[in-house]
């Protein structure tokens, strides 16, 4: 989860104030000339929720090309993107059945009026993955819950589910 | 391919036929968040409770480098190119080379949570949260 606090800035300001801080984070250390301290702005912020992170091109508050691939119950897969105001709303929708009830997964932006502070919530179970490992350019394989998959143009395959939750893959 | 678990370790899988075709006893109640290869074909593997292992072959060693890093939560493990491995744990951001493990970030009241290691232009990026 990450929390955001702010006084009179935009959103989108607060953001980039702290990709800075990253940069102030990243500045006192040995590996300078390996770490590209410009533009960041026009990189991507990496952003974490419960369990997982979410890349968004800050410029557009959109997610880059390429989606994450998450498992919500272990069984059903989902993309999702950002809304136009970045971190407001999100949604998902299903890549295997469309009538799945599409706020299963979402950010929430607390309206909080007092302390200004926004909460990005994942309200999901914990220990999805995004897509970890790719055999070749047909089959992909990723992992939610208990289970490890499979994707291709074909659509998902459960291939094997274990007795304890899948947490890193290569 | 190589899965990790939560409180179970590492699972080699054929994903031709889907058996386990391999694991490491030493590490097998362990919680393992991450895994990378080297270019020597060794295998790097991230812990959540207790620090980094190398396996090569059939042996397995574990990372020792000072007080922060040994047995340390890690939350992720990348090869940094140039025979380098970087990973971050609550303390920092560290460099390995040849095991020998060099802090280059320091946390600061922030969790490292995710790095992003651009295979272009060689810069890194870290993602994180507040301690709060």
């Amino acid at each position: 989860m990450l929390i955001l606090t702010c006084g009179q800035l935009s959103l989108q300001n607060v953001v980039k104030l702290l990709c800075i801080l990253g940069l102030a984070l990243l500045g006192v250390n040995n590996l300078a000339a390996q770490i590209k301290e410009a533009d960041l702005k026009n990189e991507e912020l990496i952003i974490e929720t419960s369990n997982y992170n979410v890349i968004i091109d800050i410029n557009t508050g959109k997610i880059q090309k390429h989606l994450h691939w998450i498992s919500i119950t272990g069984k059903k897969v989902w993309e999702f993107e950002i809304s136009d105001k970045i971190y407001e709303t999100a949604f998902a929708k299903s890549i295997i059945s469309s009538d799945e009830v599409i706020n299963s997964f979402q950010f929430v932006k607390k309206n909080a009026t007092d302390s200004q502070t926004f909460n990005i919530k994942c309200k999901a179970q914990p220990y999805f993955s995004h897509f970890g490992y790719q055999s070749n350019k047909k089959n992909g394989f990723f992992f939610g819950g208990k289970n490890l998959i499979k994707f291709n143009n074909d659509g998902t395959t459960l291939l094997r589910e274990f007795d304890t939750f899948i947490i890193s893959m290569f | 391919m190589w899965l990790g678990f939560v409180n179970k370790g590492v699972l080699k899988i054929n994903l031709s036929d889907l058996s386990t075709v391999g694991y490491f006893e030493k590490i097998k109640h362990e919680s393992v968040s991450f895994i990378t290869k080297d270019t020597e074909n060794g295998l790097w593997i991230s812990t959540l409770n207790k620090g980094i292992y190398y396996l090569k072959r059939t042996s397995i060693s574990v990372l020792e480098d000072g007080a922060e890093v040994k047995g340390q939560q890690v939350f992720n493990l990348f090869n940094g190119g140039n025979k380098s491995l970087i990973f971050s744990n609550p303390t920092g951001l560290f460099q390995v080379n040849n095991s020998h493990a060099k802090k280059i970030v320091e946390a600061q009241a922030r969790i490292i949570r995710d790095i992003k290691i651009s295979e272009t232009d060689n810069t890194v990026l870290i993602g994180g949260s507040l301690l709060l």
